[in-house]
């Protein structure tokens, strides 16, 4: 699947998210001074101004903040996994943080806002479409 | 957990009552047109100087949209139009946000003597490049954005619709809509385009039945709660209140307009207040320069790309308490012919983005410029004040128009 739509690996700013994902971890960036998570990366704080981040694991439950069911993809590189769900995540213990990614958990009818999800490092095309990157999906 | 607000508004001067718009002209909107949109842009202008009674040699400003494609710039003015005098150019013009915001850009112009007839136009052929697959389009801007290219497009959360369906979830869920009342807003606007004769789906007919019956698309939304992509342009001329008396049809006055931002910008699944718009800072601030409240607004039209922004805007411009949009706009309630002494409120009564065409918005300026000059499709009765709310998702505007002396 050479045309699906890979993320930016070399970008200086969004390099630590994916070197961590390739070790199965999942981190953001943390204002130095303070404290505040910031998401996406961004060169200064929106809370304090602060220029210094520290990409920092998270470790809190995730939850399902919400989602939409993709019947008729209109990106055709994902054609093949329809239906696919792109869900928005919330962590408790870090606020400011909406993670996106892809719940691959079945079930689509059962799920619920605020539901607990596991995060489940797979393959970025999964389920069926082999791009070889670890990525953050749910389940 | 912050102070912080999630947004707020751009510094503006008054301009209450400075500009008027006297002169609005459209293309034919048709799906897949293969027509050259600086073309379409040219037959659009050319029709609005006609409908104000001026030539093109009378034309000393030009706005356009700088950074998008395919805009008819001040080159193309002089290309089409011949005229070789000084031009005052703005690439603050064009459509959604700026669709509302071009006159306050075209006030301050007049106001320092730059400039004294000002068009503002708007094309776009996406339905034909969307046909080619030459890879322009609505999703494109997005696309190449590197957060979005680098966060959301790998994981499916891409393009638009995906992220307002996410977002009309989050809003029946915090405040209990229901898809029939999202539906609600499908079916007026779809009526309202089966009167209107320059409404592309003008021979299509919906019913909520139909609607419902409909099957899921982007869920919670159906094809019907997405706008139209279809080819066309519009434009409308501007120039001082007090000399537009001198136009050839009465004159529309800029009565209060307001700009205001979400600091997320576009980045819709990091907005906090993702269940609002930027409407809620700059509609009340354009109500107050022109000495109004939402009661006052005899007709809206507002930037319609899903049903859900439309709901989220009537809430956030004051037309009903926030989250009970859904609630609201149940029945006729946006129909033109009920009126909001009968506790209507006409809303986007050529179709909008859902049903008539687009042309991001420009049109739905036109089409209220129609309203209170009276000659509208759908009029409302004695409309006297008229509303545009403008959204790109990290801006909205507010434009208010009153009918000239």
């Amino acid at each position: 699947m050479m045309d699906f739509p890979l993320p930016n690996f070399a970008h200086e700013s969004l390099k630590p998210f994916w070197d961590a994902a390739a070790s199965r971890k999942l981190v953001f960036p943390r204002c130095t001074a303070c404290g505040a998570f910031c998401w996406y990366p961004r060169p200064n704080c929106p809370e304090c101004g602060g220029a210094d981040f520290t990409w920092t694991e998270i470790g809190g439950v995730a939850r399902l903040f919400s989602w939409a069911v993709v019947r008729r993809a209109l990106h055709a590189p994902l054609k093949p996994i329809v239906p696919y769900v792109p869900v928005i995540l919330e962590f408790d213990g870090a606020p400011g943080v909406r993670l996106v990614t892809r719940w691959i958990g079945g079930d689509i009818g059962g799920l619920t806002i605020g539901q607990e999800v596991r995060i489940t490092f797979d393959d970025l095309g999964c389920p069926g479409i082999h791009t070889d990157i670890l990525a953050p999906l749910c389940s | 957990m912050t102070s912080r607000n999630w947004g707020g508004l751009v510094p503006y001067e008054d301009i209450a009552g400075e500009v008027a718009i006297v002169g609005v002209g459209e293309t034919a909107h048709t799906a897949n047109s293969g027509r050259d949109p600086i073309a379409m842009a040219a037959e659009a202008i050319a029709a609005a100087l006609d409908d104000a009674g001026l030539r093109p040699d009378q034309v000393d400003g030009v706005m356009f949209r700088g950074g998008m494609k395919d805009q008819f710039t001040d080159a193309d003015f002089r290309r089409y139009f011949g005229t070789d005098r000084a031009l005052w150019v703005s690439a603050e013009g064009g459509a959604m946000t700026w669709a509302g915001t071009a006159p306050y850009e075209a006030a301050l112009a007049i106001r320092e003597k730059k400039a004294s007839v000002i068009v503002n136009a708007f094309t776009v052929d996406w339905a034909s490049q969307t046909k080619a697959n030459t890879g322009g389009g609505p999703g494109e801007y997005h696309r190449e954005d590197l957060m979005k290219g680098s966060f959301e497009v790998p994981f499916g959360f891409y393009p638009q619709p995906v992220y307002f369906a996410a977002i009309a979830r989050r809003h029946m869920h915090e405040f209990g809509t229901t898809e029939a009342q999202l539906g609600a807003i499908a079916i007026s606007s779809r009526r309202h385009a089966n009167t209107h004769p320059g409404a592309v789906m003008r021979e299509k007919l919906l019913t909520l039945e139909d609607y419902l019956a409909r099957p899921p698309f982007i869920d919670p939304f159906r094809v019907e709660d997405c706008c139209l992509i279809s080819d066309g342009a519009a434009a409308y001329v501007m120039t001082a209140a007090d000399r537009a008396r001198d136009c050839a049809k009465p004159p529309v006055i800029v009565r209060g307009v307001a700009e205001s931002f979400d600091e997320a910008d576009t980045f819709f699944a990091q907005h906090r207040a993702i269940t609002s718009t930027p409407q809620a800072f700059c509609a009340p601030a354009a109500y107050r320069m022109a000495g109004i409240g939402a009661a006052d607004v005899d007709v809206l039209a507002v930037y319609d790309p899903f049903t859900i922004v439309a709901l989220m805007q009537i809430e956030d411009m004051g037309f009903c308490e926030k989250g009970s949009g859904g609630v609201f706009v149940e029945g006729d309630r946006l129909d033109f012919r009920r009126g909001r002494a009968r506790g209507g409120l006409p809303f986007n009564t050529h179709g909008g983005l859902l049903s008539h065409s687009y042309v991001l918005g420009i049109s739905h300026v036109v089409e209220l410029v129609r309203q209170l000059r009276g000659e509208a499709a759908n009029q409302v009765a004695d409309a006297q004040i008229a509303v545009y709310g403008g959204f790109t998702g990290g801006t909205c505007s507010t434009l208010v128009l009153g009918k000239g002396g």
